[in-house]
């Protein structure tokens, strides 16, 4: 096929995507992400099936963030905006259908909110409806979405991923066909450096940079991998766009690829996010049917292809070298740079990693040019970056918003404060390599340096948030853990030291700790991060030296007293008021058995 | 040299030294007579180099990325300048031979290696005291005094004096005094209920050197625990 039919082809089938988008009949449509899922999702869409007397159409989307109210079912009238229902029930959902789908009249108590204009940046294919219904708040007025700017998340929930036509109905692929037929490689690498868009994994590495050095390495072959493999708990902001939109990784790959001169493509993806790959397999599948993958994509002379490689649920296959070690069948370690992956990776060959994220921002850079992403976010931090909220706050879910934006507005504004109102003690940046960021600290703008100043990192975009009752050795103990069970073993420092640390901290935690014990904790800690092989060594005792710094109080208060007044206390009340509460006839079933013979 | 190849210059410990391109910080400091310590670093498997110990760190001065990187893996280049003797060099292997001596079974008596170990002289050289004179002692399991009746105080004294005594016939005196490590008190007391002596006979035997330090304390309690 030559270049013009190719793109007469994508013509036709973006004008049926948006035929698919907003079709002349009523539509039903479910959030169908893992959270949906396990929400209850599924067992919605099978009453929906038995729905009989209404001639209408179900789509199925991605994760649109907003996972604190899943199920979410929503209903679009012809030439009307689509209505988000949550918290939907099989009850409910009945009501929904006979007055909204057939009725068609939105019901207005049970309804959340309306998407009569386009949540995210993009321009060709975006919502915008003239009508609006009255008495039901528009997207753009909820405080979770508010201050949001939608670009990695510009598809997510709105488009079906099983669908190439959805996709490119919303500008998807254009980057990618403006890429390859009128730009040169060194003019793409130009406008991703221009853009200064840095590696959303949570180092920060600038992408245009990146992709220069892999282009000036030689090799007959060279490898582009995305980097799929999140792993940190609390995080799951990449998964939202592999399950929601997965055709916009492989526009930025190919675009990558070309821009480098890579012939080899492999997502690296957990085996964890079933759904993820196989979306994955069947977006490659479609892609290579419609030449954009394979051999001579878009007519041009270039050839891509793109394997998925699932990952076995290492958390140090996040780190790249590791994760190269895996791809080429080898044990999961990571091993000293240099030589750097974009010199020799993948079987000897120059690679280049990216994360999800990056990926999925490439294709509007190109689309509207370097320079307006770099008008997005901080001086040093440029655009946007999801960040995936958690843990005790009232509105948990998915939040894209540019840099610079600060933690306090995300916490408080977005995510609505603490659950049951209580206090705001600290925040979790960055997963079990990042570090706690306490109250005083909430004015901050955020972008990879300033969070580096405050002793976490930008991360995969986790953030945990901790209300006044939590017990900060505690979490110290939790996230350290973790990356000490997850370390690979290859290096001293890693290895032995997480142990160790951990030892100090059981030891405080139960009480017997001493004061000594803290500046053997500190000493350590940071000898662990100095000496450590790779970045999960290098990061794992940040959560242990931010609570130290910030939360000393409470490390002195279990040396001093044995316990502190928080989560501990209780565990503790627990256990010395259960003998005097069965003071008179102890039963055995209630006590443990090492308490009553004492 | 070899020919054609242009040689490069590089800093180490302010020493600037000229060397084939391709080669190792490490392997340039050993040519030249630095010592920088490692433990998995094979000579006879010179291709393959894990950089997994981290004893071999080195700090970056000039000419690279700031921070310690381990030197067996760091490739030379013009300029570099490296640090073999700096204060977060001598923290970080320290720490890293305190760590390894933290997971470190101590079974001196019966190990092959007594007497010539690289990780006892690296114990010896970080200062930590965590294995006693019988890690230093050639004599292993058949040669120990005190399987021929000799109380030796080996097993209980602090190392780092060579085991100049038994290595010249006489036994350990305890001149060094007796460890307050938990360990090494341990592994002394099992080891004279092994041999068959009493407690009494030890302490009396320490009270040359050791009558008044927290080890002989330590000593008591460790004996009472293993049932010496």
């Amino acid at each position: 096929m030559t270049s013009t039919d190719i793109k007469k082809k994508y013509e036709e089938m973006a004008e049926a995507g948006m035929k698919r988008l907003h079709p002349d009949k009523p539509k039903l449509i479910f959030g169908y992400g893992t959270c949906g899922l396990a929400a209850g999702c599924g067992c919605l869409v099978d009453v929906a099936k038995e729905l009989k007397g209404v001639d209408h159409v179900t789509s199925h989307v991605g994760c649109i963030g907003l996972c604190h109210i899943e199920p979410l079912v929503d209903v679009q009238l012809p030439g009307m905006p689509r209505v988000t229902y949550a918290s939907v029930d099989q009850e409910k959902l009945k009501v929904i259908i006979e007055k909204h789908l057939k009725g068609g009249q939105p019901v207005k108590e049970l309804a959340y909110a309306q998407l009569a204009t386009e949540l995210s940046v993009i321009k060709k294919g975006a919502i915008n409806y003239q009508k609006k219904y009255d008495g039901i708040p528009t997207y753009q007025e909820l405080p979770f979405f508010k201050k949001q700017m939608r670009i990695a998340l510009r598809n997510c929930g709105i488009i079906d991923p099983e669908s190439l036509e959805e996709y490119m109905a919303r500008g998807g692929y254009r980057a990618a066909y403006k890429a390859l037929h009128g730009m040169t490689p060194e003019e793409v690498i130009e406008d991703v450096t221009v853009s200064n868009i840095r590696g959303r994994g949570g180092a920060g590495f600038p992408t245009g940079t990146k992709w220069g050095f892999c282009r000036g390495s030689k090799g007959d072959v060279k490898y582009l991998i995305c980097n799929a493999d999140e792993g940190d708990p609390g995080a799951y902001a990449n998964r939202a766009v592999l399950e929601g939109d997965p055709h916009s990784i492989i526009e930025g790959m190919v675009i990558g690829a070309y821009a480098m001169g890579a012939t080899k493509g492999y997502i690296y993806v957990r085996a964890e996010y079933p759904l993820a790959v196989q979306r994955l397999r069947l977006a490659i599948k479609q892609a290579r049917q419609h030449c954009i993958l394979g051999t001579n994509i878009m007519g041009t002379d270039f050839s891509f292809d793109i394997s998925i490689f699932e990952g076995a649920g290492a958390f140090v296959c996040g780190e790249e070298t590791a994760l190269i070690a895996s791809i080429e069948g080898k044990r999961g370690e990571p091993r000293p740079r240099p030589p750097f992956p974009a010199v020799s990776g993948v079987f000897g060959k120059p690679t280049n990693i990216n994360n999800v994220e990056t990926l999925a921002t490439i294709p509007m850079i190109l689309q509207r040019g370097g320079y307006w992403f770099a008008s997005i976010g901080t001086e040093r931090s440029k655009g946007t970056k999801v960040f995936s909220l958690v843990g005790k706050i009232k509105r948990s879910g998915l939040v894209e918003v540019p840099m610079g934006i600060s933690l306090g507005v995300i916490i408080h504004e977005m995510g609505g404060g603490m659950l049951d109102d209580k206090g705001f003690k600290a925040v979790q940046t960055g997963g079990p390599s990042g570090g706690c960021i306490p109250e005083n600290f909430l004015e901050t703008e955020i972008d990879y340096e300033s969070l580096k100043k405050l002793g976490s990192i930008m991360g995969s975009g986790g953030m945990v948030a901790l209300d006044e009752d939590t017990c900060m050795v505690d979490v110290a103990k939790f996230f350290l853990n973790f990356t000490s069970s997850e370390s690979c073993g290859k290096c001293t420092p890693c290895r032995v030291g997480g142990k160790r640390m951990l030892d100090i901290l059981d030891k405080i935690s139960k009480g017997t700790g001493k004061k000594e014990d803290l500046v053997t904790l500190e000493h350590l800690a940071i000898q662990v991060r100095d000496a450590s092989l790779c970045a999960l060594g290098g990061t794992s005792p940040n959560p242990v030296l931010t609570t130290l710094r910030y939360f000393r109080n409470e490390y002195e208060e279990h040396i001093e007293k044995g316990g502190c007044k928080n989560t501990c206390k209780k565990r503790g009340a627990s256990k010395v008021a259960a003998p005097s509460a069965a003071g008179k006839a102890p039963k055995k079933t209630d006590v443990p058995k090492k308490g009553v013979s004492k | 040299m070899t020919g054609g190849k242009k040689l490069m210059k590089i800093k180490i410990d302010g020493r600037e030294l000229e060397c084939e391109p391709g080669k190792t910080v490490f392997d340039v400091a050993r040519s030249n007579g630095i010592y920088i310590p490692t433990l998995c670093y094979n000579p006879m498997n010179d291709s393959k180099r894990l950089g997994a110990c981290r004893l071999c760190v080195v700090e970056i001065m000039e000419g690279g990325r700031p921070g310690l990187q381990s030197s067996c893996t760091l490739p030379v280049s013009n300029g570099l300048g490296v640090s073999t003797t700096s204060e977060p060099v001598f923290q970080a292997r320290r720490t890293v031979t305190e760590l390894l001596l933290s997971e470190h079974k101590l079974d001196c008596v019966d190990c092959p290696k007594s007497g010539d170990c690289t990780f006892v002289r690296q114990c010896r050289d970080y200062d930590l005291y965590g294995v006693p004179v019988c890690a230093e002692c050639p004599r292993q399991k058949d040669g120990c005094l005190l399987a021929s009746g000799i109380l030796c105080l080996g097993p209980v004294t602090y190392a780092g004096c060579k085991a100049i005594c038994t290595r010249t016939g006489g036994r350990c005196t305890g001149c060094n005094t007796t460890s307050v490590n938990k360990d090494v008190l341990k592994f002394g007391a099992e080891t004279f209920k092994r041999f068959g002596y009493s407690s009494e006979k030890v302490l009396e035997a320490m009270e040359v050197f050791s009558a008044t330090t927290p080890g002989k304390e330590g000593f008591k309690n460790a004996a009472k625990e293993v049932g010496l």
